[in-house]
C-alpha cells in the first residue's frame, strides 16, 4: 500500500477521483521522499556514485532508475525523489561522499505535494494555465520544468508518452491547484451536444 | 508579453522572470571610503538609454538564476542572453 500519509489534499480525495475521465485522469501521488542537493559541477560525479544514480547535467532533464529520480533544478541544484524511508540514509551517504566540499544535501520532503495528470487530453488541460510549449517535439518523457501553472509555481515532470505528468506544488498552493485542475478537466466530461458534436 | 530565453531553461513567458535593472554596475570596493555623492551614484544613477541595453534578469519561477539580457528599451526586441561572468557581447548597433 502506497504511503498516502495525511495531507492537506485529503478532503479533496473524492472530488479528485470524480473529476477524472478517460481523457484526463487526475490523482494524488503517494508521499515521496525529497532530497535537495546543491553542489558544484566538480561534485556531480561524486554524488552520482554515492547515489548510484547519475545526476542530469543537461537543463530540465530527469534521470530515473525505476524507484528513484534525480531532477535538474539548476546548474548546481537537483531534487532527488526517492522512497521516504531512504531519505536519511541518502543524505548521510551524500554528506560522506561530498565531505570537505561546498555543498548542501537537505531533506525537503515536506516542501512539495505531488499530483499526477495522465491521458490523451493532459496537455490540453495543462495548456489552460501554462505558457510552456508541451508539444511532444518540445517536451517529452524525461523532461522537467519549473514553471507556473494557473500562476502557481510548480515543478512539472513528464513521465511517459500517455502522457503522464507529475505536478509538484508547495502544500500551501496544493488545494487551489487541485481545485483548478478539477475545474480544467470538467469540460472534458460534458455530454456531447447533438448536432454540434459528432 | 515578452518571450525571454533563459540561458538554462530556454524560452519562457516574461511573467516567470524578475528584472534587476541595468547590468554590470560594479559595487565599490571600499564603501566606507566613498564620498556620499559617489555612493549615491552607485545606488541611484543609471544610464536609462533609449535603445539597446544590457540588463540583469532572474528566472524567478524557473531555475532562479540571474543572467544578463540585451534588450531594446523602445521596441522590446531581445538580442540575446548571456551568463553572469561571460564576456560582454557587443550591442546590435555597436561595431564589433
Ligand atoms: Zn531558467
Amino acid at each position: 500500500m502506497a504511503d498516502r500519509g495525511t495531507t492537506i489534499l485529503d478532503p479533496l480525495a473524492a472530488a479528485i477521483a470524480a473529476a477524472s475521465c478517460e481523457e484526463a485522469r487526475l490523482s494524488r501521488l503517494p508521499l515521496v521522499g525529497q532530497v535537495t542537493l546543491r553542489a558544484g559541477r566538480d561534485a556531480v560525479s561524486l554524488a552520482g556514485v554515492a547515489l548510484d544514480l547519475a545526476l542530469p547535467t543537461e537543463p530540465n532533464r530527469v534521470a530515473s532508475d525505476g524507484g528513484r529520480a534525480a531532477v535538474w533544478l539548476g546548474p548546481d541544484e537537483w531534487l532527488i525523489l526517492l522512497p521516504r524511508g531512504d531519505v536519511a540514509s541518502t543524505v548521510a551517504r551524500l554528506e560522506m561522499a561530498l565531505d570537505g566540499g561546498h555543498f548542501a544535501a537537505v531533506d525537503t520532503s515536506a516542501a512539495r505535494l505531488g499530483l499526477a495528470l495522465s491521458g490523451p487530453a493532459a496537455r490540453q488541460v495543462l495548456a489552460k494555465g501554462c505558457g510552456l510549449d508541451l508539444h511532444p517535439r518540445a517536451f517529452a518523457p524525461g523532461d522537467c520544468a519549473q514553471t507556473a501553472l494557473a500562476r502557481v509555481p510548480v515543478l512539472l515532470v513528464q513521465r511517459d508518452e500517455a502522457p503522464t505528468f507529475w505536478v509538484f506544488v508547495r502544500p500551501s498552493y496544493a488545494v487551489f491547484l487541485a481545485r483548478w485542475l478539477i475545474d480544467a478537466i470538467a469540460e472534458l466530461r460534458l455530454a456531447p451536444i447533438p448536432g454540434l458534436d459528432t | 508579453m515578452l518571450l525571454i530565453s533563459c540561458p538554462w531553461c530556454g524560452p519562457r513567458d516574461e511573467t516567470e522572470f524578475h528584472c534587476g535593472g541595468e547590468a554590470h554596475i560594479a559595487r565599490p570596493l571600499d564603501p566606507p571610503a566613498l564620498p556620499d555623492a559617489a555612493w549615491a551614484g552607485y545606488v541611484f544613477m543609471r544610464d536609462n538609454p533609449k535603445g539597446w541595453m544590457r540588463e540583469r534578469w532572474m528566472h524567478a519561477q524557473g531555475c532562479r538564476r540571474w543572467f544578463n539580457l540585451v534588450r531594446h528599451t523602445v521596441t522590446h526586441e531581445i538580442a540575446g542572453a548571456y551568463l553572469v561572468g561571460a564576456p560582454l557581447p557587443p550591442l546590435p548597433d555597436e561595431c564589433p
